[in-house]
């Protein structure tokens, strides 16, 4: 493989792995628990945000005429784990107001209008992050230590995030195969029911919402430590929308699935483009690429809105000694269930 | 306080200007059911096709017939076209939720490849101004606030005195109830999309004129305003919306004027805020049998 | 079907303790053949009063159930008996008066609370978790343990693995008990109407509980099954859950209840046995009129 295409793959490798984290911390909250989080970006952007504050020194010291809170200058990993706490710590607050008492439609809505404000506040407050530019600057970890080339600089980091990613992998799919795993389908399924049979909704709710958070706090500053910049174009309303695209497509509370979507969806995107007309403005091909995000989301609800691969149903025989099968026979892809769920259900 | 006058006056006109759009939106969600987060993209289609049409100037009555007819198309072809067949497919709500931003992004976006992501600015035409109660005031927002004012009791008039207006009232409250009493569901709905999309359009086109400039996003920040106006009023009743456009352009009037100019939206969030925390279903909503909206 | 379970999974709770206790309580001693009567009041509900949508739906009800019974509670439409119901589990607000469950004041604690005290309900129309399997469904029914939460899920598996496997166990034998057990893995929302309520019965019943309420359990269902899920029922009395139970169908109330409450108009009109209650005239006519 020649540099170039090294880094092409390596740098695709690195933002799979972080989208996926990201997804998988959606999915949580959206096909496991039925939460409709549509301002988790905001999540992500806390998650970066945070990161580069706990990185870079103050301000002043880049006379670059940028103003923002913080500037801690602390080593790498610490900064990492500040933006996973963040982006836990910002679910209590946005969870209380919008997961506490708001349901279905009506809170994807209140959610999506509180990312918006969230855009409009950080481009007002000039000093808090440094408004409508952002911060830059950041240094990638361990850069100016490591005696590597960036191209080998690319694969280390690859290779911590793949890390990061399994290690995320593991604690999700243990919730996810656990009883907790299932007071949380309770909850998404009927909240009555769960409560009426001694479950506690709440509490199962706002602590998705905030793992959920933490996940996307965290990518956010993998993401950060990545792109060293970050600024609030990178993290308007349409991002959420994107993330909820890739799980539909992908497969909706299907962590296999919503790996599938991480892949696909970008490749989806640029092949769509191809096809649409070039019409009026050219170079605006970003533009387009959500015009594709849009019909994809619209296409996916309504041929197949439970996703290429479906909520996998777990037989009973797994849940005894006697039927539990060997690890290999977990990792094993297994292929969609032959009775289809009705599609009038509850997504 | 000499503030008073002028807070008063700038808040009737935002509230005005609000009260369009919030009143549009809510409709739209009490006749059909649907949050349709496709608004604001909708009224920004409308700022442009009035622009393109009237070739910059802004003339506030050519406007407000663009605005309307534009809307009114565009909403009920994608009521008919887009919502409805989703809605048959057995769709839920909060997947109708997500067709609707689906729906945004695509016509947002579209305008953005097409006309490029540069703000577009109305000649500024001479002002004749009225000075009313010690506040001076341009005859443009006269005349917005003259054309609010009568928007405001058409609907009025609709909603109560014609029979559609009863038809709505009734799809909106309990639709089962009202089709088995020989409501057509289907007509009140289309007809529901015509009458918001219309308010939707005109909303648009007035913002555009009033702010005297606009890009592909500025149907965004305007869309916040509507929704917290009719979340405050409470989400599908067009009084509430009313209610809740005027509370808002009072307060985010008075907010500007004794803190400072930045806060006029900060006032809105901090409403916002405040009403979900509080009373998330509005001052006049109760959420009728089957839908649960809060827990 | 037996009265009580499969000898590996032992009933607990009430049944265990039917029998006149050591312990020197002083409690009536059933007699021998008699189904188990201890003759105290598990619920006791004095005063209760919901306003609901403008309306008195509950006009000050007081009634008792007394322990080891299948309580009916019958009366015309509009008579306020599932709103008291619902008020009793505790998913109304709003509602005044005093409800007591085993000496507990339960009027105004959260559903959760109330369902963790023993006294479950089923729901007038199943409610169950259409994506998931009946299983899971039953499994969901057990009362809520300690390997449901999130700590425990990431870090002590081994620990959780054998009590998952015990509920499993005792659930399957719940299904084989109703004859359903070929539905283990099915989705609970591709269910037939009458295969959903067997589950919703089923379900409340894998927690143990000390008492059911019952939203007309067997509205809609063909006679066969109803009598079937009724011979469940009597059965479960006798293992020493108490049981309130509404329902239109009267003949199906002379044969599972006794006693037998009277509602109409939000409030308690007459209590009794069946054959007493058809001699009453009051209540002939609140049927006729209500």
């Amino acid at each position: 493989m020649s540099p170039a295409t090294q880094f092409y793959v390596s740098s695709l490798s690195i933002l799979f792995g972080i989208n996926l984290i990201a997804v998988w911390g959606l999915d949580l909250q959206y096909g496991f628990t039925g939460i409709y989080n549509f301002a988790y970006i905001v999540f992500q952007a806390a998650g970066a945000y945070t990161t580069g504050l706990f990185a870079l020194h103050p301000a002043a010291y880049y006379q670059a005429n940028e103003t923002y809170v913080g500037g801690f200058n602390l080593p790498f990993p610490l900064p990492l784990l500040a933006g996973a706490a963040a982006g836990g710590l910002l679910a209590l607050p946005l969870g209380f107001i919008g997961v506490r008492r708001l349901k279905g439609d009506y809170q994807a809505m209140a959610m999506l209008v509180l990312s918006l404000i969230a855009t409009a506040f950080v481009n007002a407050q000039q000093n808090l992050v440094n408004g409508p530019t952002g911060i830059s600057f950041v240094e990638k970890p361990l850069s100016t230590q490591l005696p590597l080339t960036p191209l080998g600089y690319q694969w280390a980091y690859l290779g911590l995030v793949a890390v990061i990613t399994l290690i995320v992998l593991w604690i999700v799919r243990s919730i996810v195969s656990s009883p907790y795993g299932r007071v949380l389908r309770a909850v998404r399924d009927s909240e009555t029911a769960a409560a009426s049979l001694g479950r506690h909704v709440n509490t199962a709710r706002r602590t998705i919402f905030v793992l959920g958070g933490a996940l996307a706090g965290l990518s956010g500053g993998l993401l950060m430590y990545y792109v060293t910049a970050w600024s609030p174009t990178s993290w308007l309303y349409p991002e959420t929308f994107l993330f909820f695209t890739i799980i539909v497509v992908g497969g909706t509370a299907n962590l296999a699935g919503n790996a599938l979507g991480t892949l696909l969806v970008p490749i989806l995107i640029v092949e769509g483009t191809r096809f649409l007309p070039q019409i009026g403005y050219p170079g605006l091909i970003d533009s387009l690429d959500w015009v594709v995000i849009g019909l994809l989301m619209l296409g996916f609800l309504w041929f197949r809105p439970q996703g290429l691969l479906p909520e996998r149903r777990r037989k009973w025989v797994t849940f005894v000694p006697e039927g539990r099968r060997s690890l290999h026979d977990l990792l094993r892809f297994r292929p969609p269930s032959a009775l289809p769920v009705s599609t009038r259900g509850e997504r | 306080m000499s503030l008073i006058p002028g807070i008063i006056a700038f808040g009737l006109y935002s509230a005005c200007l609000y009260a369009i759009g919030a009143v549009g939106f809510t409709l739209q969600f009490g006749v059909t059911n649907v949050l349709n987060l496709a608004y604001g993209a909708i009224l920004t289609s409308a700022m442009y096709v009035d622009y393109a049409i009237g070739r910059g100037t802004p003339s506030i009555w050519f406007g407000i017939l663009i605005g309307a007819v534009w809307g009114a198309l565009v909403s009920v072809v994608f009521g008919r076209v887009i919502v409805m067949p989703y809605v048959r497919r057995g769709a839920s709500l909060v997947a109708m939720a997500m067709v609707t931003i689906g729906v945004a992004l695509i016509v947002q976006y579209t305008l953005e490849a097409i006309q490029g992501p540069f703000v577009y600015s109305y000649q500024v035409a001479q002002q004749s101004t009225v000075r009313i109660a010690g506040v001076t005031m341009s005859e443009e927002q006269l005349i917005i606030i003259g054309a609010a004012v009568v928007l405001m009791i058409a609907v009025h008039a609709l909603l109560q005195y014609t029979r559609l207006g009863l038809a709505m009232r009734a799809t909106a409250v309990h639709p089962s109830l009202a089709r088995s009493c020989g409501v057509s569901t289907e007509r009140v709905r289309t007809t529901a999309w015509l009458v918001s999309g219309a308010l939707c359009g005109i909303s648009g086109v007035l913002l555009g004129i009033s702010t005297g400039s606009f890009d592909s996003v500025t149907g965004a920040s305007f869309f916040i305003t509507v929704v917290v106006a009719a979340i405050i009023g409470g989400v599908g009743k067009p009084y509430g919306a009313m209610i809740g456009a005027l509370i808002l352009g009072l307060v985010s009037s008075a907010a500007a004027a004794v803190i400072s100019p930045d806060y006029k939206d900060i006032a809105a969030w901090v409403i916002l805020i405040v009403v979900l925390v509080i009373r998330p279903q509005g001052i006049f909503a109760e959420f009728s049998s089957g839908r649960e909206l809060i827990g | 079907m037996s009265a009580g379970a499969e000898p590996d999974v032992p009933v607990t709770g009430p049944a265990a303790a039917t029998p006149a206790p050591s312990s020197g309580e002083t409690r009536a001693e059933p007699a021998v053949g008699e189904p188990a009567r201890a003759h105290q009041a598990i619920l006791h509900v004095a005063d209760l009063k919901v306003h609901f949508g403008g309306v008195q739906a509950v006009a000050g009800a007081t009634f008792e159930v007394h322990r080891g019974t299948i309580t009916g509670l019958i009366g015309p439409n509009g008579a306020g008996k599932s709103t008291a119901v619902n008020a009793i589990a505790g998913q109304v607000h709003g509602a005044t008066g005093r409800v007591v469950f085993e000496d507990n004041e339960i009027l105004g604690r959260r559903v959760e609370e109330i369902s963790r005290l023993g006294l479950r309900r089923s729901f007038q129309t199943a409610n169950l978790f259409g994506r998931m399997t009946v299983m899971e469904n039953l499994l969901m029914g057990a009362p809520p343990w300690n390997g449901e939460h999130l700590r425990a899920s990431i870090i002590g598996r081994r620990k959780w693995h054998r009590r998952e496997a015990e509920l499993t166990w005792k659930a399957l034998g719940i299904m084989e008990d109703f004859g359903v057990a070929s539905l283990a893995d099915e989705l609970a929302a591709n269910l037939s109407g009458g295969q959903k309520r067997i589950v919703e019965i089923m379900r409340t019943i894998m927690g143990e509980p000390t008492m059911m309420l019952l939203d007309e359990p067997l509205a809609g269902i063909n006679p066969a099954l109803a009598r079937t899920i009724g011979h469940h029922l009597l059965a479960l009395r006798d293992a020493g859950v108490t049981m309130l139970v509404i329902e239109h169908d009267l003949g199906l109330v002379e044969r599972l209840c006794d006693p037998v409450i009277v509602m109409a108009q939000g409030k308690v009109l007459s209590e009794g046995s069946m054959s007493d209650l058809r001699r009453n005239k009051e209540v002939v006519s609140a049927y006729l009129t209500g």
